[in-house]
């Protein structure tokens, strides 16, 4: 499916704003504050259910208004049936009755089976920062993927975050001697059950990922970074509990592994009021000829390799699911020209692409000739005459 | 809040802190108020005390009862089968299975599901009534009806291991497909519990 038609109500800066797309590229310009963040957040919101940005969903109404929505109308490029998917987010004092609501073609869906009707790839410049930050943006990088490709896992992580914050509250709970340890077990198993689903689900992931990832940062990589190889690789939490970890694919040693490591740091867990085991803990390992890149890698090597991944990502969620629409927030100011307009060609093959710049003269004049520059400002957005 | 007069200003702040109501639903309600003939507002003032000073707790099943109604009128019906509980976490639970009319036993209310982050624990829901009801030895069901999430089945394990030693069967009620629904469109979660709660056709 492509993206044909936004439209939004009562979103974040905005009244009310159509955007119309390119099956290919379309571009929206305008100074840093104007809104177009705003504006890829939205598409991501309809696309997903949720927000890259934000748990708390009246944050994505606009000030004062009772619900905000976001409406996609998508179209299928081979002739086929198109569709309409739709999300009202109940403001700050929603009207009486008023819930999340999400719908395609006017009926009700869960947003975690979205994925199967449309996806999208974003790409924010904080992501630059993705192999030198903290795990949890790894892991965050890993789960929104999984969340896309397969509803089961987008319930997994929902479920697996609840049952950490109850285990963490009855850890903590213990350590001030208001509870007893015997209630632990029910979230033992929980975590147990849960953890190693989605510890399955993100080893699959790492190991599809790792599987695309040479030719792709090649492609990506100007002539000096090419030579070494990329490795993915994932670094789970349960230490020698889990023998059979490199004996492959089967991930049905893993529930028991849990089990095995839970009991070994039940006391080290009681002393700290926290969960020491399981995905949250776990770390997406990135290696450029034999060493971690974090440490060894240039800024220039990092940058490239993190194109790679999206490239992966993109290339990913294409292969089980609708083709991805790609969403590229301020790329162009984290990137030197060479490498923005190779990932720019890149991604533009893989189909649909919306782009935010501050000034779009960044792309180069024969390509913008040809795509439709939308301009942002006052929460209004404007196309701009296409140059001849 | 400046600028109000002080009748005004309190009726709003109450409303506030009624669940799911914001400050401008309060001011609102409090606006109706203020235009509504008096009666109306003697009338909502005498409900709201009376539900306070008129309702307790039987002190068989934990169940609201009319003050002076104790056990309340489910307890106190012995034509109910008193060899079986249903236990359920709130009130409006026992309305709701009891507008099935497909259970006769007595219920078990326990104001709550185990979940440490709202600081509710095995001594927060009244489990320790509910034991004290089975080890009579007259009971030989207890049904397990707490909501299929996550609290509710961290509740019904607690309570299962509790009450094991003293009751012949503890069962749990079956999640299963809704009635109308399609196959087609039902989520996994439920379908997969539903393959796992099957059961003989009867024949
Ligand atoms: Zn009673």
């Amino acid at each position: 499916m492509r993206l044909a038609r936004l439209a939004l109500e009562q979103f974040r800066s905005y009244e009310s704003a159509e955007l119309h797309l390119d099956p290919g590229l379309t571009i929206v310009a305008g100074p840093n504050g104007a809104g177009k963040t705003n504006l890829l957040e939205a598409v991501f919101v309809g696309v997903t259910g949720r927000s890259p940005r934000t748990v708390a969903d009246h944050e994505l109404v606009r000030h004062g208004a009772p619900f905000g929505r976001v409406r996609l109308d998508l179209a299928d490029p081979a002739g086929g049936e198109g569709a309409r998917v739709e999300t009202v987010v109940p403001g700050i004092e929603p009207p009486a009755g008023l819930r999340k609501r999400v719908s395609v073609n006017g009926l009700a869906r869960r947003s975690g089976s979205l994925g199967e009707t449309v996806r999208a790839v974003l790409f924010r410049p904080e992501e630059m920062l993705l192999l030198v930050g903290s795990p949890s943006e790894r892991r965050r990088f890993l789960d929104a993927i999984l969340a896309q490709r397969d509803r089961r896992t987008a319930r997994d992580l929902v479920e697996l975050a609840r049952v950490l914050a109850q285990r963490n509250a009855l850890l903590r709970a213990i350590r001030r001697e208001e509870a007893t340890a015997d209630g632990l077990a029910f979230w033992d198993d929980q975590l147990a059950v849960i953890g190693a689903r989605v510890t399955a689900s993100r080893l699959a992931l790492v190991r599809e990922l790792g599987a695309r990832i040479g030719p792709l940062h090649d492609a990506v990589a100007p002539p000096d970074e090419l030579g070494d190889a990329v490795r993915l690789g994932y670094a789970d939490s349960l230490k020698d509990a889990w023998p059979e970890r490199d004996a492959g694919e089967d991930g049905s040693t893993l529930e028991p592994a849990f089990r095995r490591r839970l009991a070994a740091v039940r006391q080290k867990e009681l002393w700290n009021g926290v969960s020491l085991v399981g995905p949250q803990r776990d770390d997406l390992v990135v290696e450029l000829g034999g060493r971690d890149v974090a440490a060894h890698a240039s800024r220039g090597q990092q940058r490239t390799i993190i194109l790679a991944l999206k490239l992966a990502e993109t290339d990913l969620l294409g292969t089980d699911g609708p083709r991805p629409i790609v969403l590229l927030d301020d790329l162009f100011s984290e990137l030197d020209p060479e490498r923005s307009a190779r990932a720019l060609d890149l991604l533009a093959e893989r189909g649909q692409v919306l782009v935010t710049m501050a000034d779009p003269s960044a792309i180069p004049v024969a390509r913008r000739a040809r795509v439709p520059i939308w301009q942002v400002g006052d929460g209004r957005l404007s196309l701009t005459p296409r140059v001849a | 809040m400046a600028g109000l007069i002080a009748p005004v200003a309190r009726l709003i702040e109450e409303f506030s802190k009624l669940p799911g109501v914001g400050t401008k639903t309060a001011q609102r309600l409090t606006y109706h108020m203020l235009r509504a003939p008096a009666d109306e507002a003697r009338g909502l003032a005498a409900a709201l005390i009376a539900v306070k000073e008129q309702v307790a707790y039987c002190s068989v099943c934990s169940n609201i009862t009319e003050t002076g109604v104790d056990p309340c009128a489910i307890c106190a019906d012995d034509r109910r089968d008193a060899a079986r509980i249903c236990v359920v976490e709130e009130p409006l639970d026992v309305l709701a299975i009891e507008r099935t009319g497909e259970f006769r036993g007595r219920y078990h209310v326990l104001h709550g599901a185990i979940s440490p982050i709202d600081g509710i624990g095995p001594d927060q829901i009244r489990a320790r009534e509910l034991i004290g009801r089975v080890t009579g030895g007259a009971i030989d069901e207890v049904i397990l009806a707490t909501n299929p999430n996550l609290e509710g089945e961290a509740t019904a394990m607690y309570l299962a291991d509790l009450l094991a030693p003293h009751v012949a069967s503890v069962t749990r009620i079956a999640r299963g497909l809704p009635v109308g629904g399609d196959l087609e469109y039902a989520d996994d979660v439920t379908l997969i519990r539903s393959l796992q709660g099957r059961r003989q056709v009867e024949r």
